[in-house]
């Protein structure tokens, strides 16, 4: 009686923000420091092992299709995981991860048993040897569900898995309802809802990710007939392309001049010795110095490539928004002060024309 | 005897107006069966014989474009392969994925394995040599790789493949549609099509599942994180630093930056 209420601590309020799930800026009143309302206990971070998961009968089995890249296997694997735990709990399967090649840490990542097949002969199509691998595993290990995470190799695998079976596959499933799975189509414009089916590619966010469990990651083995298998396509080996050749859209390295470039053959031959694809902004596509189709930014390509060097572009945000989603970019910029080096993982600030000159000259001499 | 060639072509929406056009990959498609040498080349559509995209692919050369009259909601790759068992072509192509794809490019896959084809996925070029196939297959990142086989074979054709050459007016307008009827197969997978909604990007999406502070570092490891900046360095020393960069991150190799990359599949 009597007492004021204590006054808000705004700093603390702040403080006690974090971000949510899309990166805002969230607050969550059970987390804020004293004064605001009683602090929820957090339980210690465990720094014991993470509990195993067993299973020893299992009642059905989930096959995953890995391919070796972490990423795309993680999303696969988890996907699995959600269709042996959820979808048909409680009965209690098991997630068979299944790849060419042994792969490391399976046990953390969420496989209950591994299966390796045996890899493709020399010289045979590797996606093609490993659909009928598959579709005679299946015979001796009959699986409710193969899932795959949905990247071009693995589609291809997964297409041809689905017409052995005579069943559709689903491509693209990027969540799990029940039952049914959603995936999109018609050009992206349209969610398809339909019975999960047998074969099935899933983008990441499909399910949440393994953690905080380990699995026992089982050896197990099929006896896979080798001679049974006839590979008919014959892969002849990759091919290098001139990087020049390859679309901005595909292209891993890009190097991109803008207005400050006036070094057209030293940016040239720095292309030609990275083996990076050339690229620019619309004012050197507007004038000439490169071609349409090497625009980068809103209205030329956006593009995807690991890395992006960006040779005296300003950084005007049409242009940025074509490089959204590179892993990397390298700035070289006269002015400090230019937008793109806010967006650079490297900024070198100098001469842009002087730099590609002495890049060109050492690469000349190495 | 000259090749026989049947393209498969489906009606394509432009992505933006959704304005019906020839569909990208399968525009691809035609474009290389009809620079085969020699080639007896024909295109193949099932569907509604008044489709305005149907046209596009006439105007690209052909005198004619076979339409099998099938209703919407009924299974076109049924008909598709009852036509194609009977016809028997040297090669099929197809585009990789149609522009408004329900199966997301499993069609030709169905189609392979009622014909007991083989299918080379795909192609950016291709070359026919006596009776086998050879094609540049476009693999992530812009490599590529060779794929061989004997024919007959279905070959699907990749975005990465060349632009197709223009569509010519009067040859779109001269051009004639040959429908013909066939018996009604049906689709059996029951469906439900909605709007697709709006997902975050996979890069922005941070995990639910996290705990705040996990959170925090994983947006902070996303986002707000100012690179290296280097400035004052003399033109040589800034190249080094670049090339430096490049070196130690893994984008190009040290020792020939040009050298084909181990291909393990
Ligand atoms: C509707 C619309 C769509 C657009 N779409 C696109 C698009 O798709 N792609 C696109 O790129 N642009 C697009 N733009 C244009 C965009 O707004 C910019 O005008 C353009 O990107 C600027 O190109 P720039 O950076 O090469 O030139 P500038 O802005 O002139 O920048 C030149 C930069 O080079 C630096 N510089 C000068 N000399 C040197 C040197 N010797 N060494 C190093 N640095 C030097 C300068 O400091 C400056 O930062 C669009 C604009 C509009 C309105
Ligand atoms: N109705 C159709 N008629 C003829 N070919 C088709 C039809 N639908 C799809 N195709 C072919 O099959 C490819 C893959 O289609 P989809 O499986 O629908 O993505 C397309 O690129 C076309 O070449």
């Amino acid at each position: 009686m009597g007492q004021t209420r204590p006054r808000r601590k705004v700093h603390a309020r702040r403080a006690a923000m974090f971000p949510g799930p899309t990166g805002r800026l969230r607050y969550d009143p059970r987390r804020a420091p004293n004064g605001m309302l009683k602090q929820a206990r957090r339980a210690p971070t465990p720094t014991l092992q993470a509990p195993l998961y067993v299973v020893e009968n299992p009642k059905f089995y989930i096959l995953c299709v890995l391919e070796g890249d972490t990423a795309g296997d993680n999303t696969a694997l988890s996907a699995a995981r959600a269709l042996a735990d959820v979808t048909y709990a409680p009965a209690k399967g098991a997630v068979v991860s299944v790849a060419a090649t042994p792969i490391d840490a399976l046990d953390n990542r969420g496989a209950d048993r591994t299966l390796t097949l045996a890899r493709a002969p020399a010289g045979a199509f590797a996606a093609e040897h490993m659909a009928t691998s598959l579709t005679v595993a299946l015979h001796s290990l009959p699986a409710r569900h193969v899932v795959f995470s949905d990247t071009s190799t693995m589609r291809d695998v997964a297409a041809r898995v689905a017409a052995q079976l005579g069943e559709r596959p689903a491509f693209g499933v990027h969540a799990f309802d029940g039952d049914r799975c959603i995936r999109s189509g018609f050009g992206s414009t349209k969610d398809i809802k339909a019975t999960i089916p047998t074969v099935l590619s899933v983008d990441d966010g499909a399910a949440k990710p393994v953690r905080g469990q380990r699995f026992e990651a089982r050896c197990i083995a099929i006896d896979l007939p080798s001679q049974n298998m006839p590979s008919c396509i014959m892969d002849l080996g990759a091919e290098a392309v001139p990087a020049n050749h390859v679309a901005l859209e595909e292209a891993p390295l890009i190097l991109a001049a803008g207005a400050g470039i006036d070094a057209w053959d030293a940016f040239a031959d720095v292309a030609e010795h990275l083996n990076a694809t050339q690229a620019g902004s619309r004012v050197v596509c507007d004038n000439g110095s490169l071609p349409r189709d090497r625009q980068v930014g809103a209205s030329g390509r956006l593009v995807t490539a690991d890395c992006y060097i960006a040779l005296g572009i300003s950084g005007a945000l049409q242009h940025l928004q074509g490089i959204e989603d590179c892993g990397r970019v390298i700035a070289v910029n006269t002015d400090p002060a230019a937008p793109i080096l806010k967006r650079a993982d490297l900024a070198i600030i100098g001469d842009a024309n002087a730099i590609l000159k002495a890049a060109a000259h050492k690469l000349e001499e190495a | 005897m000259s090749l026989r060639v049947v393209t498969l072509v489906s009606e394509g929406f432009h992505p933006e107006t959704q304005r019906p056009r020839r569909a990208d990959c399968d525009a691809r498609a035609l474009d290389m069966a009809l620079q085969l040498p020699g080639a007896r080349v024909s295109a193949l559509h099932a569907g509604d014989p008044a489709s305005p995209a149907l046209r596009d692919y006439l105007g690209m050369g052909l005198t004619d474009l076979t339409v099998l009259e099938v209703a919407r909601e009924c299974d076109v790759g049924a008909a598709l392969i009852d036509y194609l068992a009977n016809e028997k072509p040297d090669v099929i192509l197809a585009g990789q994925q149609a522009d408004q794809s329900e199966t997301g490019g499993f069609l030709p896959y169905k189609i392979a394995q009622e014909l007991r084809y083989l299918l080379l996925p795909m192609a950016c070029s291709m070359q026919i040599d006596g009776d086998a196939v050879e094609i540049l297959q476009a693999r992530p990142k812009g490599k590529r790789r060779r794929l061989k086989a004997a024919l007959p074979a279905v070959i699907t054709v990749s975005p990465a493949a060349p632009a197709p050459r223009q569509v010519a007016f009067a040859k779109q307008r001269r051009g004639h549609i040959d429908a013909k009827k066939v018996s009604a197969h049906d689709q059996s997978a029951p469906l439900t099509i909605a709007p697709a909604k709006r997902r975050p990007k996979g890069a922005r999406r941070v995990d639910a599942d996290l705990s705040p502070e996990e959170r925090l570092k994983a947006v902070a490891e996303m986002a707000g994180k100012q690179g290296e900046v280097l400035s004052g360095l003399s033109p040589e020393d800034a190249a080094d630093k670049l090339l430096t960069y490049l070196t130690s991150n893994g984008f190009i190799t040290p020792t020939s930056p040009q050298a084909t990359e181990k291909d393990n599949h």
